[in-house]
């Protein structure tokens, strides 16, 4: 027997959603805040493991990467 | 949806006049997170900023549902006006950290002048942490200047947080 999936949760009027744009700008904020450099930069040392080489960095990472899902949608 | 955001909106809305917003009402395999545009917020009455944010989920529920939020991570900080965090509460069962479990940071910004504490390394163990909780701590620690029925609203908001929290043990 097939399932039958309710339907998606009632959109609701009165707050409207994060944008991808609005998304983005928490976080820049968040990049700027925590390690003080722009998100792209961030992003470049992410992906070049930059930050396996600064462990004291460990905890504003983890605090960066909290908002890394924004972005990565 | 506003079982899970009304509430926290009143919590926040205690002490700052930040608005949370989802990443979005739809059901799907990932996280949304809940979070506003005017984090870091300055905390009414100090020169201090903090934040909350959180991850969840939408899930079927088929027991009371249709649906239902399930919180996924949470992040609380309060940090001084030079952007030095003096406390963070932390839930990042996602992280990379190997510590997934609730966690208290204490950051320079508490003065504590103990380097262990204030370490990348030093995840002091917490229970399960609700944004009530933490807007409670920024009202009596912290001396923010909530508005008249914070103590009502606090109340109710957490009773119902914790009658639906599926682990966690309310403070009592």
């Amino acid at each position: 027997m097939a399932t039958i999936r309710p339907a998606a949760p009632t959109y609701s009027e009165e707050v409207a959603p994060l944008t991808e744009s609005e998304s983005a700008v928490i976080f820049e904020r968040a990049v700027r805040r925590y390690l003080n450099m722009s998100s792209v930069e961030f992003l470049s040392h992410l992906d070049s493991g930059y930050f396996q080489g600064h462990p004291e960095l460990e905890r504003r990472l983890n605090s960066v990467l909290f908002y890394l899902p924004l972005v990565k949608r | 949806m506003q079982n899970y955001m009304s509430p926290l909106q009143q919590a926040v809305a205690c002490v700052s006049k930040a608005v949370l917003r989802p990443t979005g009402y739809e059901p799907k395999a990932t996280a949304h997170m809940l979070s506003s545009q005017q984090m870091p917020s300055p905390l009414a009455n100090t020169d201090l900023y903090f934040d909350v944010a959180q991850w969840f989920y939408i899930i079927e529920d088929r027991l009371n549902g249709p649906w239902r939020v399930t919180t996924a991570g949470y992040q609380y900080t309060i940090e001084t006006g030079g952007g030095e965090e003096i406390l963070g509460y932390h839930w990042q069962p996602n992280s990379v950290s190997p510590f997934k479990d609730p966690h208290l940071h204490l950051g320079y910004g508490a003065q504590i002048g103990r380097p262990e504490l204030e370490s990348t390394k030093a995840h002091l163990p917490t229970g399960r942490v609700s944004m009530e909780d933490f807007i409670q701590l920024l009202i009596e620690v912290f001396d923010a200047s909530p508005h008249r029925d914070w103590r009502d609203v606090l109340g109710k908001t957490a009773k119902k947080f914790w009658q639906y929290a599926s682990w966690g043990r309310r403070p009592s």
